[in-house]
């Protein structure tokens, strides 16, 4: 009921936007997420860390209704530590985001944070779902509402790029619905339930199919390379919650759904692609790293540092190894708080200063040190500095790679330094210096304190105590890694 | 038996109707005889009564019929709004239509080939008029007469295909033929050529290609309702009498046609889809798009399995309501132009809420986006054609529905364009909103809980 009401909540508190003055939008949207969010903190407390049951380890308060029978659909949810990482990332971070909206007054505010709560249901839905009928439906449902967000309030060209964006994200879920009904007609009692596809045996060819067309799916939502040409331009031209939205919290989607549908679905063709997918990860790195350095726009730079960043975090998934996992599960974490600050970062800039090109910038320390120290701390946990929460994650990352090949760690290694190459040089010339143009940049405003503030805190806070992530999510991983040994041999 | 009698009765009542002047009666009088129909029709649900070997009354009859039914009362509560400007001859035109019905009941109903014939005659006669009843209307005469031809054709290969079964099998009869074809190891060639042929004339008749150039023309030509008519019930009873004769006499059976009817379905799809993409015109545009989902709708009778009645069901049922809501927002704003360029649907969103919802869903709807009806028609059709192995199809099939976002992804896109005058408040009828939010909340119920229709039409 629980995992139900985690979905409900936010739908339900969407259609009752409507029955709000325009102007009120905005506050009964924050309401309603730190409802949400203290609902969670609640779900938190009750999640029991080393309860098992039969379903995958440590799944937990899970409903199962018989929801379109005749086609054995049912709405199954619940929660384990992988997807208790990921309601807590989605759930956390809303708020935030529509903090972050405080100062900016939009057209229609009732249909913009009505979009943006639909969208928290769909992502907590595709979380908790252990159905993947069901899980489809909240995958696809996830996309509508960013896509109206884009195309109403995005910026230049928008009907263009949500319009690719959008055919580019249908393609890869309708391969994966293809796969997905192929499985459900594999399975003995013909059940979309995961604990059927989890049963599934599949012979090494049809694994490879069924990888592909899942993976496919994912790679683009995640982006990785070659599937990225989307992002660059939708991360650009989306209003910045909606950026946000899209980097902080969608794309996880790709990585979370690689966990739990690739991984154990099809082990074998995972190990055998493992070479195809790093090296398809490592060539994404080091390109997005090399491109984010030429970039002259502070929006554009931390989009192509995105993919440069979730490559990494699949590469390490793909190791197939505790570290990776680990690395990865603490990664999503950090690089969703991460990401959330430096588009807001952008935000605040291109709102004072009318532009967000690095050269155009500078000097703003002196007028604005607490948002300068702010920026500081979020560049330093992109970089991945020690003490800070992206350090936990990269460093696994990595040393998961090491374990499996010294080659493709020395090139993901390179990314890191670029990494730093082009964060620090950003942050070196928008901040620092001299800029004779730039003679008043207002510091923080409250609200925009109570954004950054539990940012910096989070990244710090993790970075010093990250033990909390790897207890929520041990037993996923272990189980997961037990679960893909098992699978290695087929039942012939 | 009893909705067939009450239906034909219902015709000719309003037909005096409209001699007698009584325009405010025409359609209260209307609307309820389909309701008094569809109850007398849902009352037949499982007696299979078999008349005279001539029409079995049976599930997949009643279901059919009674969708057909539905779709006829939310299109004559629009018709009401698009006609509210016309005096002359509207009686003409709801009589015709209630004709039409009678004759897509006797074709989801037939057991004998002589029906089916009799059945696709009554229907398409009473369309040739209604595309061309815009008397004055140049473009409406042109879809009137090309129908006509296109139709007169399709009957002719169909009625020759009916005469060379009944050559070999001796029977009319569907139960006698299927016995013949289950019973038979090597049909003969004219066997075979006479289900081609057959098939060739409901390719005709749903506009599957190639046998497809009709339709644009006459969808455009017609008057912009009876276009959603057509695409709608004209369609169901088409694609239902397809697979029942092929479900009741074919099935099992690796003929010849199995090829070309995987080769059409596949066309259909990819051609109407492709060429939908590239119309500027509104109603153009949703003629090649009914074009496609003719394609969609072939796959269930290509995988001839236990799964294909309902999903067939189901995607009509769909289809329909998304139709009738996206053809009357159409009708709406396009005020009684038979031309309308995709762009003026610009601006739409800002005084028109209702609209733009409904514009929304229904193309969405069509377009196959969760949690719609139209997305779980697709999946139910993609189910039942991978239970059948039609791997390949499928695939093209999503490769189509991939194109077809983008055409039903414009008119939406230019509603919340906001550069520009936006478009004035929209003066509607209380009936015609009602179909509007109706068609909305049908297609988000039948997507979320398709279980109430999936059963249908049952075994």
């Amino acid at each position: 009921m629980i995992t139900a009401a985690l979905i409900a909540f936010p739908f339900l508190a969407a259609l009752m936007l409507f029955l709000l003055p325009a102007n009120a939008a905005k506050k009964g949207a924050l309401v309603a997420t730190l409802i949400q969010a203290a609902f969670t903190a609640y779900v938190i407390f009750l999640f029991d860390i080393n309860e098992h049951r039969s379903l995958l380890s440590n799944e937990q308060f899970i409903l199962s209704e018989n929801w379109i029978s005749t086609m054995g659909i049912r709405f199954f949810v619940g929660l384990d530590g992988l997807s208790m990482l990921m309601v807590i990332l989605t759930n956390f971070l809303l708020p935030l985001i529509v903090l972050t909206t405080w100062n900016r007054e939009f057209r229609n505010p009732r249909l913009f944070y009505f979009l943006m709560l639909m969208m928290q249901s769909a992502l907590v839905g595709v979380f908790v779902s252990l159905d993947a009928f069901l899980y489809y439906i909240f995958w696809e449902l996830a996309l509508i509402p960013i896509y109206f967000i884009v195309l109403i309030w995005g910026g230049e060209n928008r009907v263009k790029i949500t319009f690719k964006f959008f055919i580019y994200t249908l393609l890869g879920s309708l391969l994966m619905l293809a796969a997905i009904i192929w499985l459900y007609l594999q399975t003995t009692d013909r059940s979309f339930g995961i604990d059927a596809f989890y049963a599934l045996r599949l012979d090494p060819v049809a694994q490879r199919w069924i990888f592909w067309a899942f993976f496919i799916a994912y790679a683009i939502k995640i982006p990785l390379l070659p599937f990225h040409s989307w992002q660059p331009d939708t991360y650009t031209t989306a209003p910045n919650a909606g950026s946000m939205l899209l980097s902080g919290i969608m794309l996880k989607m790709g990585i979370y759904s690689i966990f739990r549908w690739i991984l154990p679905i099809t082990p074998m063709a995972v190990s055998s692609y493992t070479d195809v997918v790093l090296i398809m990860c490592v060539v994404g790195i080091i390109y997005a790293s090399w491109i984010a350095i030429g970039q002259k726009d502070l929006k554009r730079l931390f989009a192509w540092s995105s993919i440069a960043h979730v490559g990494l975090i699949t590469a390490g998934i793909f190791t197939l190894s505790r570290t990776g996992f680990q690395g990865a599960m603490i990664q999503m974490l950090a690089h969703g708080v991460n990401v959330v600050g430096l588009f807001f970062v952008a935000e605040i800039i291109q709102q004072r200063t009318g532009t967000n090109e690095i050269a155009k910038l500078g000097g703003i320390r002196q007028l604005a040190p607490v948002f300068a120290s702010c920026f500081m701390v979020i560049t330093f946990a992109s970089v991945a500095l020690p003490l800070t929460n992206g350090f936990i994650g990269e460093f696994l990352l990595l040393s998961s790679l090491y374990d499996y090949s010294y080659v493709f760690a020395a090139f993901a290694g390179l990314a890191v330094i670029f990494g730093a190459v082009y964060m620090l040089r950003a942050y070196k010339t928008s901040m620092l210096g001299e800029n004779p143009a730039i003679t008043v940049f207002a510091d923080l405003t409250i609200s925009e304190k109570l954004v950054l503030f539990p940012i910096v805190g989070l990244i710090v806070f993790f970075g010093l105590f990250p033990q909390f992530i790897f207890n929520l999510t041990d037993e996923s991983v272990k189980y997961l890694l037990t679960e893909i040994s098992n699978h290695m041999v087929p039942n012939l | 038996m009893s909705t067939l009698v009450l239906l034909s009765l219902l015709g000719f009542l309003v037909l005096f109707l409209g001699a007698f002047h009584q325009k405010k009666l025409l359609l209260p009088v209307a609307i309820l005889g389909l309701v008094a129909a569809f109850i007398t029709n849902a009352l037949d649900w499982g007696t299979n009564h078999l008349w005279y070997n001539m029409m079995l009354y049976d599930n997949y009859a009643v279901s059919f019929t009674g969708l057909m039914i539905v779709t006829l009362i939310l299109i004559l509560l629009i018709a009401s709004y698009h006609f509210r400007n016309e005096d002359s001859h509207v009686a003409d035109i709801y009589a015709l239509m209630i004709f039409v019905l009678v004759g897509a009941l006797v074709m989801t109903s037939y057991s004998s080939l002589v029906m089916l014939f009799v059945g696709i005659e009554i229907l398409s006669i009473a369309l040739y008029i209604l595309a061309g009843s815009r008397r004055l209307n140049l473009a409406s005469n042109e879809a009137s007469l090309k129908y006509f031809l296109m139709g007169a054709f399709a009957s002719g290969f169909l009625l020759f295909g009916i005469t060379l079964m009944y050559g070999v099998t001796g029977s009319f009869d569907l139960a006698a033929i299927s016995d013949y074809a289950n019973g038979t190891d090597n049909l003969p060639l004219i066997f075979n050529t006479g289900v081609v042929l057959i098939l060739i004339g409901f390719a005709f008749k749903i506009g599957a290609v190639p046998f497809h150039f009709w339709t644009p023309d006459v969808y455009q030509g017609a008057p912009t309702l009876i276009t959603a008519f057509m695409a709608t019930v004209v369609k169901t009873a088409g694609i239902a009498a397809f697979y029942r004769l092929f479900d009741t006499c074919f099935s099992g059976i690796d003929g010849v046609w199995y090829n070309i009817l995987w080769v059409i379905a596949v066309a259909t799809i990819l051609l109407g889809n492709i060429s939908a993409v590239m119309q500027s015109e509104a109603k153009r545009m949703l003629a090649w798009s009914s074009v496609a989902h003719a394609g969609y709708l072939l796959l269930p009778v290509l995988a001839l399995n236990e799964l294909s009645s309902s999903s067939i069901f189901y995607y009509t049922a769909a289809y329909s309501v998304a139709s009738v809501t996206a053809f009357g927002v159409l009708i709406a704003i396009s005020q009684f132009n038979n031309e309308m360029p995709v762009d003026n649907y610009k601006g739409l969103a800002k005084n028109n809420p209702m609209m733009t919802l409904a514009l929304v869903v229904s193309m969405f709807s069509l377009a196959g986006i969760p949690p719609l009806a139209g997305f779980f028609g697709k999946y139910f059709v993609f189910l039942t054609a991978m239970e059948s192995n039609l791997n390949i199809a499928v695939i093209i099939a999503i490769a189509g529905s991939l194109i077809g976002i983008y055409y039903y992804f414009r008119p939406v896109i230019f509603a919340f364009n906001n550069d520009g005058q936006p478009m004035e408040r929209i003066q509607t009828s209380w009936t015609f909103n009602f179909v509007l939010a109706l068609g909305v909340f049908l297609t988000l119920l039948l997507g979320i809980f398709p279980d109430l229709l999936a059963n249908l039409p049952g075994n």
